[in-house]
């Protein structure tokens, strides 16, 4: 467990500070709803006229200022980008770090297991995202709270799901990559987590690319898609979790038998 | 006799670097033993080797007679490695980096930790980011000596020490070894592998050059012939390599036979003449630019 102990004890800073941020912007968000409800009117009517953008958005044959509805495009965005980008930036060089900054040569003559030094950094970092989710989840109550709403249950668990794990299969695929890298840089998580996200903006416009949408965990983060579904879309989640576990397997595989860069 | 390491025809080539080509070498249990080559030789690829963090393309890497690639774990607990540039976590304090090293090998090294880092008055509260390189290097001293190994790596570990903290070091290291540790030294510091050295091997270019006895190395090698009260030696002067002149005295390295040197020297005048072992450097010197042909 030291690696794991380790890796908390230097990143829980770096968490706190995502999780602080983030839940500032979902309070901010929930205390605003009074008063942009009021014109709850005359936004939806301006939605609907705008056409493309409103399309984007998946806003079409929603009422955008229905209270979840309201906390699920706009909280949605702040756990959902923001969320992604905390677990590609933690996830894409946990591994890699180790090499690009040399630290591998200290670690690695000890007697570890490169495999177990592996579970215990996908452990630290689920716990990372565990803790900006809950944080999160605990701010958009408090900032519930404050103006006297309440969540549906149901609804809300079903949508806090799915941006989990949206951002533990970033995360997951990410710690994939990173097996692979040599350098530290967050480049390559940061334009994967964009690159999906406007994929699914993409996805929202051309029904014709609709396919792609297995290769966006986005798509099934979206609160009006939760909705008319029921609950979470397991298809989608499923199939991107098969994707991102295959490139994580075989980025241990690989990492467990590579030559250390030092 | 116990072997400690023994690499048999170990092989490791990169893409753009060299490497090492067929590397066979034999560490005994209480050696001593120098590593020596130029950069690039192939020296840190094969203490890599032996530490398990790359995987040599083909021969054989064992040490305490156990397989490196099987056995890692268990080898890797009983070694000591001292990299020649330590890196270390950000944000730690010296006494949070040996408690890490010492949870990884599941052990209590505390006590042992602080004997070390007195004897280099090494500050274990400081952070190890405010750390000149020579107390980085002390750390990676400590680390490499708190668990009390029987096989000590070390890779240009004096390297960046004053010469007070390099006594202190090798009085540590010589009292391990005293306690039965073998010293594996990789240094380009010659007159130290003179100086501490039972065994040593020269590599260049990534194959082993020649492996013996400090002693063995010092006689096969060429000697030095030193001619006091002398000011000219004729020109072509037969076995005689590297001829240096300073206030009338003439020395330079000579290998051949030394019957015929004293009748080649009939011709010179000279009020004294030395003959002596070379150092360590001209040793090294001599094979590397015999190119391994005095073996």
């Amino acid at each position: 467990m030291t690696i794991l102990r380790n890796e908390i004890r230097f990143h829980w800073k770096g968490t706190l500070i995502w999780s602080v941020s983030l839940s500032f912007f979902a309070i901010l968000a929930l205390v605003l709803y009074p008063q942009v409800a009021v014109y709850s009117g005359f936004f939806n009517s301006m939605v609907e006229r705008m056409g493309i953008f409103s399309q984007m958005f998946n806003l079409q044959n929603m009422d955008v200022f229905e209270f979840m509805n309201y906390y699920g495009l706009e909280n949605g965005n702040f756990i959902g980008l923001g969320g992604g980008m905390f677990a590609a930036i933690t996830a894409i060089n946990i591994v890699a770090r180790e090499e690009g900054r040399h630290t591998a040569e200290f670690l690695y003559p000890h007697p570890v297991n490169r495999l177990s030094v592996l579970m215990q950094k996908f452990v630290a970092m689920v716990l990372q995202l565990v803790a900006v989710n809950a944080i999160f989840i605990l701010a958009a109550h408090i900032g519930a709270g404050l103006i006297g709403m309440g969540f549906p249950q149901k609804k809300f668990a079903d949508f806090h799901l799915s941006l989990f794990m949206m951002n533990l299969q970033v995360a997951v695929l990410c710690f994939g990559i990173s097996c692979f890298k040599k350098r530290d840089s967050v480049v390559p998580g940061l334009g994967l987590v964009l690159a999906f996200y406007f994929l699914n903006l993409f996805i929202n416009i051309n029904r014709e690319i609709a396919t792609f949408k297995y290769f966006t965990p986005y798509f099934y983060t979206d609160i009006g898609r939760i909705t008319s579904n029921g609950g979470p879309l397991w298809e989608s989640i499923g199939l991107g979790f098969a994707v991102s576990g295959a490139v994580f397997l075989l980025g241990m595989a690989y990492y467990s038998r590579k030559d250390l860069a030092i | 006799m116990e072997t400690v390491i023994r690499t048999q025809g170990l092989t490791k080539r990169y893409r753009k670097a060299r490497g090492i080509t067929d590397l066979s070498i034999t560490v005994n249990k209480g050696d001593i033993y120098g590593f020596i080559g130029s950069n690039g030789a192939g020296k840190s690829t094969t203490i890599r080797s032996l530490l398990g963090l790359i995987r040599a393309q083909s021969g054989k890497a064992e040490v305490f007679g156990l397989d490196i690639r099987r056995h890692k774990r268990e080898i890797l607990s009983d070694i000591g490695y001292i990299p020649s540039e330590a890196s270390y976590y950000p944000g730690m304090r010296v006494h949070d980096a040996l408690k890490m090293a010492a949870r990884l090998r599941r052990r209590d090294c505390a006590l042992e930790a602080r004997k070390i880092s007195t004897a280099l008055s090494l500050d274990m509260n400081r952070k190890i980011d405010e750390l000149s390189f020579g107390n980085k290097k002390k750390l990676a001293i400590a680390l490499a000596l708190q668990h009390k190994p029987q096989l000590l790596i070390l890779d240009e570990a004096t390297s960046g020490l004053d010469p007070l903290v390099q006594k202190a070091f090798w009085d540590l290291v010589m009292e391990r070894h005293r306690q039965g540790a073998t010293v594996f030294l990789s240094s380009h510091i010659l007159s130290e592998v003179q100086q501490h050295c039972t065994r040593a091997a020269i590599i260049r270019e990534g194959r082993l050059v020649v492996e013996d006895s400090v002693e063995a190395l010092s006689r096969s090698a060429a000697k030095r012939v030193t001619l006091r009260g002398c000011d000219h030696l004729p020109e072509d002067f037969p076995g005689a390599l590297g001829i240096t002149v300073i206030n009338r005295n003439i020395s330079f390295l000579f290998q051949g036979d030394y019957h015929q040197l004293l009748r080649d020297l009939q011709s010179v005048a000279f009020s004294d003449l030395s003959i002596t072992e070379p150092d360590m450097e001209e040793i090294f010197l001599h094979f590397y630019e015999k190119g391994g042909e005095a073996q």
